[in-house]
């Protein structure tokens, strides 16, 4: 039979039976799974009994909660902190490492190295770096008359630590960065040369304009990991409390209860799937209003898209 | 072609869908069958349980024992490590007869409705309950019922090194409170702003302030009724303040954070020979004659006004009949050979658990299984142990503790710390 000769509803019929099977599994696993939680969000769920509908109880109850409002003004210092820092430094190491010079493929690597080591691994050794006492951060900076720093023990220490664990592994980023900058057309920086541009003009004038729209989608997908910030915190916190705690603990002064942390405890440690359920609704309003905010104002800086 | 391919793929769904049907019961029955037992038709009661590997097969080695026994019921064990499994599956009624878990889930359980309660059964069969260690069966009730019998109990101990004491001059042990709060605090050592050596049980950070609050003889309260700033847990707080101001909030904290995250590794300061005193359960027992510490276990000494010793705060492993159980007899069956009976003098040998019943605690067979197992149900006997009381609320009451704890270590006053623990506490039940 002649292709064209085929009768287009047939054709989209056996598409359509082709991708069946992913459409089942998207609205098993994905649909029905966010539209649950929006009504397990106005009930009394433990994930055991059946849900009790009791409206916007859930809402209210963490209007009121001190640990909600921490754990949410902990997780936009970090979002803040993580995403403004670690975007600038990858975009200075990426520009670093795009200019020819010798031995910039290793250290390409070098950066890029910590972003394929697992994350409990990392952490486990970032306590360890940590540690008061024995850690070799401590020791390092004792070299240089620095007295000892609590970091993982000590509140106002606490959110620069896990910063630091953050920016350690932005060697992905960078290596986006990386190649968004080699395709940034080099006429450009060489007619700029010939009109007399530095390094600093060419890299705010040509390099930052090119390669805007990936700066935007990293400053998005930065923004949405920081709003999930969980398995460092949760190693972190039961190292530090030697695997004993079962229970709910936010660190010292709860300065590390992250948003994504105290979710969990009300899901699992509490079960109060409920509550949990309204958490993850205010948080995905919270950063598709970031998101969407961020995306208007993008139009005045990004004009690559 | 094509519609060999439909078939190939109608087959390979059917397939799937059928191997996703299978009962995961019937799975766990068919791979049963334990050697010497009767072969008359018996009732399979379904036992899931947390423990894995070694001891796994120490809990088998105690089913077959029971099933010898046998005419009426054959128990059937599988090895499930994650109590979330456990929990989804009697959630969605596909859960054992009866399963194991911790005291402290007890509250939840009942609630919830995934743990049956045992009133009935217990009158039924005139079970005596004083037989079991008071605190620990505590742990099994929730509003007046009891949903659970424990079948181990873990209580805490005071250690110390011998040779740091001996550097110290001290030739005796605290005979109180009193006595052990001033002797860790003269065997403290501060060297250039920085502890060298710790002299109190600050590490681990959980155990001893509850622990100290008992040994004054005050408690927290009762479930509807906590008493977060009893007499106890402000002392307890007032010793530690008193160390912060001596020794300095920096020096103390970076040794107790330390400490804390190196619990149990070669860097932990008991095992390390830079901590004197030391509260902590029978697995540190090992460690330390492993790493070569010069010690000793004692109970912990009461305060000079409560006069008796071995105070700790308890935990106990328990089993639960799920209410979805199909086999509630034969469970409530197995359960006491498990909890009472000659099943768990066997757990506690085999395993070196320390039992929940007292009459066991005076069992030479089990007392003289290893030196930690005589000091430790020594410490059961003396029956000063003490729980949160249980509620739905323990994990939020816990955390208040710690907060208080954490918050004076950090330099606040006893004051602050427990004004901010009672506005924390002021909501829970």
């Amino acid at each position: 039979m002649n292709k064209s000769n085929r009768q287009p509803w047939k054709t989209n019929v056996e598409g359509f039976l082709f991708a069946l099977p992913w459409i089942i599994g998207f609205l098993i696993f994905s649909v029905y799974p966010i539209f649950m939680s929006g009504y397990y969000s106005f009930t009394d769920f433990s994930a055991i009994k059946d849900p009790v509908f009791v409206g916007l109880e859930n809402y209210k109850s963490l209007f009121k909660d001190p640990l909600f409002y921490k754990s949410m003004t902990n997780t936009l210092i970090y979002v803040l902190f993580s995403v403004t820092v670690g975007i600038f430094l990858a975009l200075i190491i990426a520009s670093m490492l795009n200019k020819k010079w010798k031995g910039r493929t290793i250290f390409r690597a070098v950066f890029f190295l910590p972003s394929v080591v697992p994350v409990v691994a990392s952490t486990m050794i970032w306590v360890w770096v940590f540690d008061p006492s024995h850690g070799y951060l401590n020791r390092f900076l004792k070299l240089f008359g620095v007295s000892t720093i609590n970091w993982l023990g000590d509140p106002s220490w606490t959110m620069a630590s896990v910063v630091m664990i953050t920016l350690w592994g932005m060697g992905s980023s960078m290596v986006i960065f990386l190649a968004a900058m080699q395709d940034v057309p080099t006429e450009l920086y060489e007619a700029a040369g010939i009109d007399g541009a530095g390094v600093t003009a060419k890299f705010f004038n040509i390099t930052l304009p090119g390669i805007a729209h990936v700066v935007l989608y990293q400053v998005i997908l930065a923004l949405i990991n920081g709003f999930q910030y969980f398995t460092q915190v949760y190693i972190i916190i039961r190292a530090q409390s030697g695997n004993i705690s079962q229970g709910i603990n936010g660190g010292p002064r709860d300065s590390l209860m992250m948003y994504p942390l105290y979710l969990f405890y009300n899901a699992f440690t509490e079960l109060k799937m409920g509550k949990a359920a309204a958490m993850s609704w205010i948080l995905f309003l919270v950063v598709s209003f970031i998101t969407f905010v961020l995306l208007k104002v993008s139009k005045k800086w990004v004009t690559n898209r | 072609m094509r519609k060999f391919l439909s078939l190939g793929l109608s087959f390979s769904m059917a397939a799937m869908l059928a191997a996703c049907g299978t009962n995961a019961t019937q799975t766990t029955s068919s791979s049963s069958g334990s050697e010497g037992t009767k072969q008359t038709q018996r009732e399979v009661v379904n036992f899931w349980y947390l423990w894995g590997g070694e001891e796994a097969k120490l809990i088998e080695q105690i089913i077959a024992e029971y099933n010898k026994s046998q005419d009426k019921y054959e128990v059937v064990g599988t090895s499930t490590p994650d109590q979330k499994v456990i929990i989804t599956s009697i959630s969605g009624g596909q859960g054992p007869d009866i399963t194991d878990d911790f005291g402290g889930s007890v509250p939840k359980y009942a609630n919830e409705n995934i743990a049956q309660n045992l009133d009935e059964y217990i009158k039924k069969d005139s079970v005596d309950m004083t037989a079991f260690v008071d605190a620990a069966l505590e742990q099994q009730k929730y509003e007046g019922s009891i949903y659970s019998l424990p079948i181990s109990v873990n209580v805490f101990a005071l250690y110390y090194n011998k040779d740091l004491l001996n550097n110290a001059g001290i030739t005796k042990t605290p005979q109180t409170l009193e006595e052990l709060m001033q002797m860790g605090e003269e065997t403290t050592v501060l060297d250039g702003g920085a502890l060298k050596q710790l002299g109190s049980p600050f590490v681990p950070a959980n155990y001893w302030p509850n622990i100290f609050t008992y040994a004054y003889g005050s408690d927290f309260g009762q479930t509807g009724k906590l008493t977060p700033d009893n007499e106890g847990f402000k002392k307890s707080l007032e010793f530690m303040e008193s160390q912060v101001k001596k020794f300095g909030k920096d020096a103390l904290s970076n040794f107790i954070t330390s400490g804390n995250s190196n619990l149990n590794t070669p860097q932990d300061p008991f095992l390390n020979g830079t901590q004197v005193f030391r509260i902590d359960g029978p697995w540190l027992y090992n460690m330390a004659k492993e790493a070569n510490v010069n010690f000793e276990v004692m109970p912990v000494p009461g305060a000079e006004s409560v006069g008796s010793d071995g105070w700790s705060t308890v935990d106990t492993s328990m089993l639960y009949i799920p209410t979805t159980s199909k086999h509630k007899d034969g469970a409530w069956d197995f359960m006491k050979y498990m909890c009472m009976g000659d099943g768990n003098k066997l757990f506690c040998k085999l395993k070196g658990d320390l039992p929940s019943t007292k009459a066991l605690l005076e069992d030479q067979e089990i007392i003289s299984a290893s030196p930690a197992q005589k000091i430790f149900s020594e410490i059961v006997a003396k029956n000063n142990l003490r729980v949160l009381p249980p509620s739905l609320n323990t994990a939020e009451y816990s955390k208040a503790i710690k907060d208080a704890v954490e918050a004076v270590l950090l330099g606040d006053s006893v004051e602050q710390a427990l004004n901010r623990m009672k506005d924390a506490v002021s909501t829970l039940k």
